[in-house]
Formats: C-alpha cells, structure tokens, sequence
C-alpha cells in the first residue's frame, strides 16, 4: 500500500518537473528566470 | 550547486520510482529551472517586504516579465549573475518608484512616449532569443510579435486608468517594468550582458 502510494508520488513529481523542462524549450522565453543549458536528448524535440 | 542540487533529486526520483520515466537530463533540466525560479522569486519577495516596496516591485516584476515571456530578450550565462540583476533590479525597482517622484505631467508625457518608442522596438528586435534559444521560425516571430504588442497595449491602457485614478506609484511600476523589458530586447541590453544578440 504505501509503496504503492510512494510510487504515485514520484510519478506525480516526475511528471510535473518534465513538464517544466519541455516549457523551458518552447520558444517563449522564461519570464525572469534563468535558463540554463538545454540538455542534448532534448535539443531534438 | 543548483545543478548539483537537482543531480541530487532527480536521481532521489528515478530511485524511488525504480524506473527512468524521463531521461535523467530532462528531470535535472526541470529542476534547474524549477530551484532557481523557486529561490529568486522569494528572494525577490523578500527583499521587496524588508524594503517595504511589495505592491510596486510585484506589479513591476509581473509588467516585465508578461512583456519578456513573449518579447524574449537577453538572459544572463550564469545563475549567480541572474540571481543577484535580477533581485538587485526589482528591489532597485521598488525603491524608485516609492521615493523618486516626478512631476505628474513629465511623468504620463514620457509614459505615452516611451510605449510609442516600445512599439519601434518590438517590431524591429522582437522575440530576442539568446545564445541557448533562438527563434528562427517566421510564424512563430511573428505570432510572439503580435502578442507582445498586444500586451503593450493593454499595459499603455492600465498606466492611464492608474494616472486617472491618481495611483501613481502603481503607473511608475508598470513603466519601468516594460523600460528594463525593452532595454534588454535590443542590441544595448545584449551589450551591457555582453552577450550576443540572436
């Protein structure tokens, strides 16, 4: 059950943090914020 | 050490998963982000609250950066350059606009012209890209061009309904938050950062 639970968690996590770095590569730019190198594996995307 | 931070967690989560759900860099490039978003925003809250200058660096810093989402314009290489312009500016901001006054009618006259003149910039500069992003795409220029033009005017209109409500304090804030926004979109702002202008 729990371990069930920790995994969802992570997923959750997982999936919110991808989905700040694909925003980080679209063309608009980040607000105030620093950009930091975009990755290779997602230069392609 | 926010790349060795977000190193850290994004190997804390695929541990915990037990699996790569994403590639390791895309996790680590979100949490870069993610961390140094997270810190200069509250730094600049803070900041803003010691200063007592919340209302004006906040409506400042969201001016500027709804202009910069769209417009682009020039990114520090480093972290640390980035955190400490960007908390120096807004607090800087901040203490302008509550202890500078200027003479109501310079200030509304160098408004209106100063939107006209923001106007020649983005259609000329904008979206500024930098040296990790650029924005080749013509549709794409030009759809963030329209919508920075767009924003400008809703902005030119907010300053008027500030000056015609006699909040002038909020109308020096929306000002110098597209200034700093279209200084950074032309080639002075790339060169002041000396970065190059994409």
């Amino acid at each position: 059950m729990f371990k069930k639970f920790k995994t969802q968690i992570f997923s959750s996590l997982a999936s919110f943090i991808a989905i700040v770095a694909f925003s980080g590569i679209s063309p608009k730019s980040m607000w105030i914020f620093y950009e930091p190198d975009i990755p290779a594996v997602m230069k392609d995307k | 050490m926010l790349r060795s931070c977000s190193q850290k967690l994004s190997k804390m989560i695929i541990s915990g998963l037990g699996y790569e759900k994403y590639d390791k860099e895309i996790l680590e490039y979100g949490f870069e982000i993610m961390l140094g978003m997270t810190f200069k925003f509250c730094s600049i809250v803070t900041v803003s609250l010691t200063l007592n200058t919340f209302p004006e660096t906040m409506l400042s810093l969201f001016t500027f950066a709804s202009v910069r989402n769209f417009a682009g314009g020039v990114h520090c290489k480093t972290y640390a350059l980035c955190y400490i312009t960007g908390v120096f500016m807004f607090a800087l901001n901040g203490l302008v606009i509550k202890h500078i006054s200027i003479p109501l009618n310079y200030l509304i006259w160098t408004n209106d012209i100063f939107f006209i003149i923001s106007l020649f910039i983005t259609l000329k500069w904008a979206p500024a890209g930098t040296e990790k992003k650029v924005v080749s795409d013509l549709f794409t220029r030009r759809k963030l061009k329209g919508i920075t033009i767009i924003i400008l005017g809703s902005l030119f209109i907010l300053t008027h309904i500030f000056y015609y409500m006699g909040k002038y304090n909020l109308l020096k804030a929306v000002f110098l938050g597209v200034f700093e926004e279209m200084l950074f979109v032309t080639p002075l702002g790339y060169k002041i950062f000396r970065a190059s202008y994409r």
